[in-house]
Formats: structure tokens, sequence, C-alpha cells
């Protein structure tokens, strides 16, 4: 799978950042965790936006919407780079996903203004107990219980990097044949092109086998979080 | 004419990581109404696991110059500041001279007395100065000032200031350390019960040397 072909490992890079922040973290070094967690963010800028459009889709309009983003920025830069405790990329995109749901919640409740088009975001995502789906506030209780409960050496932190904490590493391999062989090489951020050739495929079938495999990973994230 | 969930999908995961910057209300737009819930679970899904895009330096100057991230890299400098710096910057962002701010100051909470405005001003300098206590400033007059610097809330008062004071604290105490502030505790406990009453704290003090609740 690797080749001339293949595009540079740019998840690598926020890997490495992420790992020179926890390592700042480790020491105080505050301004060298902001430089790292700062650079992570931008790295990850498309990902948080798309996200935000997603969560706040038929909840705000699109003013509110770029206002629930710039203030999930902000309490990103300002709050979540002291507030987070995990060590892997995925546990960060988890936090941040927190914090942006928080934020459209935070706009939403701001304007106090629900037209009869827009639906309220905490009624929407009650969870299967009727109770509000977990915001920024419940993670940060939620991590807070975590530190309590273990003390991060530096072994500790490193072996835990290590090992991978991602949903990926837990989900790709549920994912049977060609799903999980077209999701693999989407991950490493592959030209269609290339899958096609080296799959046998033809793109409509690329396109079918990545509408099943997000299904799918949308159904073993719901498994995951429970 | 709209597509389907799958074709839409592919074409965005092309786009994505091709590094073309796609935007999921685009793709929406294209997508049956009946559908769009469907395609944003598939695209949700995606990008839990989406690397990042392979931009090139346009792109990269794109995403660098979004005024959102712009906004949130200068946040996080200034949240980085004590507050004393914080008020300094935003003031001077502002084009308010320290006594404009007192004045407002006066306004917003109605303070009375004839030198209300200068005592404001003089302790505004102090704060700028860092000769004061940045814990025993109040709540309200942090939200306040925010206010009239233009600035978010809470851009003064935001829990997170006080958060990297006590980090640092904790990242750099050691028992020894604890042990020196235990005692001068003591000690300045034991000054405070030798020294005069102070002198009852009016409106303008309470703002300033107050506390949270002041």
């Amino acid at each position: 799978m690797t080749g001339t072909a293949d595009p540079p490992d740019v998840r690598g890079d926020a890997e490495l950042h992420l790992r020179r922040y926890l390592a700042a973290r480790k020491v105080g070094d505050t301004d060298a965790m902001a430089t790292h967690w700062n650079t992570l963010f931008t790295i990850n800028l498309d990902r948080f936006t798309q996200r935000v459009k997603i969560v706040s889709l038929g909840h705000l309009d699109d003013e509110e919407r770029e206002e629930a983003r710039q203030r999930a920025a902000i309490l990103h830069t300002t709050r979540l780079m002291w507030d987070f405790r995990g060590v892997s990329m995925g546990e960060w995109w988890n936090a941040t996903k927190q914090l942006i749901y928080h934020a459209c919640l935070q706009e939403q409740a701001a304007r106090k203004a629900i037209s009869k088009h827009e639906t309220s975001l905490d009624r929407s995502r009650l969870g299967d107990d009727g109770d509000p789906v977990s915001g920024y506030d419940s993670y940060l209780r939620a991590e807070q219980e975590r530190r309590d409960a273990r003390a991060q050496d530096a072994e500790e932190l490193k072996a835990e990097i290590d090992v991978g904490r991602d949903f990926l590493d837990w989900a790709l391999p549920q994912l049977s044949g060609k799903l999980r062989e077209v999701a693999i090489r989407d991950r490493a951020g592959m030209p269609v092109e290339q899958i096609m050739e080296e799959l046998g495929l033809k793109q409509d079938a690329v396109y079918k086998r990545r509408e099943r495999y997000t299904d799918r990973l949308d159904e073993l994230g719901k498994s995951y979080e429970s | 004419m709209t597509t389907t969930i799958h074709q839409a999908l592919g074409e965005f995961i092309d786009a994505w990581n091709a590094g073309r910057r796609p935007d999921v209300d685009d793709y929406l737009a294209r997508v049956a109404p009946a559908d769009r819930a469907a395609f944003t679970r598939h695209v949700e899904a995606w990008l839990d696991v989406a690397p990042t895009p392979a931009y090139d330096d346009a792109a990269w100057a794109a995403v660098e110059a979004d005024p959102a991230l712009r906004a949130a890299l200068a946040a996080g400098e200034l949240a980085r500041m004590p507050v004393a710096g914080r008020v300094a910057v935003l003031r001077e962002r502002a084009g308010l001279a320290v006594r404009e701010v007192a004045t407002r100051v006066v306004e917003r909470f109605a303070l009375g007395g004839a030198d209300a405005e200068p005592r404001t001003a003089a302790y505004l300098e102090e704060l700028e100065r860092g000769e004061l206590d940045a814990s025993r400033l109040s709540r309200r007059l942090l939200d306040g000032l925010a206010g009239i610097l233009g600035a978010r809330p809470d851009a003064l008062a935001g829990g997170w200031a006080g958060a990297v004071a006590q980090r640092g604290v904790v990242y750099q105490r050691t028992e020894d350390h604890a042990r020196d502030v235990f005692l001068k505790e003591i000690d300045a406990l034991s000054q405070a019960a030798m020294a005069p009453a102070p002198t009852p704290m009016d409106e303008v003090d309470r703002l300033f040397l107050g506390g949270p609740e002041g």
C-alpha cells in the first residue's frame, strides 16, 4: 500500500504535535503546550468546521452556525487546551466533538429564538434513556473522574500513546473484506484512481463501499461509545 | 437533479483526500431531502476516520487565513496573559485611554461620589501595572470591563485564566514548597490578627478588592 504515489503521512504530523503537547503539559510548559495545541487545531480545522456544520444543521441559521463555529474555536484554544486529559488523537477528537456540541447548544441558548423550522438541539439529542446526550460539562466531569483514578507518569503516557486508543484501532478489523481494504486506503488519503487500480474496482464500486463502511463505522461507533 | 448518497459521499471523500476542502453543505444540496439525514451520518463517520488532507500551499494559506481560526488563536494568546496584560491589550485595541475606561466603569456601576472616577482610574492603572491581586477583582467588574473594552464576556473572567495559574502552581509544587507556603500563611494570619481593623470598603473598593463576589 505504500509507494511513491502515496500522499505524505500528514496524520503523523497531527500525532507528533499531540505528543509534543502532552510532553509540554507534563512539565507545565504552557508556551509549548499552546504552540502544539494550536498547530493540532489548525491541521484539523476542516474536520472541525464540517463537524460544526453537521451538528448545527437544521438547528441554527447560517449566521448562527458561523457564530457557533467561532464560539467553539475560541473554547478550543482557551479552555480545552487546559482541560484536555486524553493522550490519543481519538480522545482529542472525541473531546473536540463534545465541545462543538456544547458550543452549538450555547449559541442556540444565546439567541433564545428557535424558529418554526428549527428544533432544539437539546431536545433532539436525547439518549435512549431520555436524558440529554452529554455535553462539554459532562466531558469535564468524566475527565476529572479519570484524572482522579489514574496517575499519568511518563512511561504510562508513552505506553498508552504507543498502544493507541483510537476508535479505529478497534473498529477497522471488524470491517469485512473489501470494505476494510477501501477504508484503510481512504484513511491513508489515497486517490480514488489508485484504489480502483489496487483493488480492481470501478469508481462506483469504491463509492458504494465507502457508503457501506461509513454506515458500519457509524453503527460500531454507537456500540463503542456505550 | 439529485444524486445518490454513495455518489455524493464518494465525491466528498475524493475532494477531502485531494485537499480541495469540500463543504458538506454543497454536497447536501445535491442529495434528495429524504436522504440528507443519512448522508450527514455517513459524513460524520468519515470525519471520525478521515486523514488530514494533503493540502497544497494555497489550501494551507486559506486554512491559516480563516477568520474563526485567527480569532481563536488570538483569544488563546490573550488567555495565557495575566489579567493585567489582557486589560491593557484590550484597552489599546479598543483605542480607549484609562480615564475613558474609568468613566465608563463609573457609569456602568453607577458609582457615587466626586472621587469615584479618579479612584477608579487609579485602580485601573494599578491593575495594568500588575500591582493588584487579580484574585481580588470582582467577577462583575471583569464582565463589565470586557463589555466596555468590546471583548467577549468571558475574555477577562474566563475559568481558564484561574486554571492556568492553579495548574502552574500544582506542576511546580513540592512538599518543601507546600511547607513554606503553609508557614508563610500562618505568619500572615498572625500579622493580620495583630493589625487594626481595615477601613470598610465602598463600592469602588469592592469592585477592585472585594473578590469574585464583590
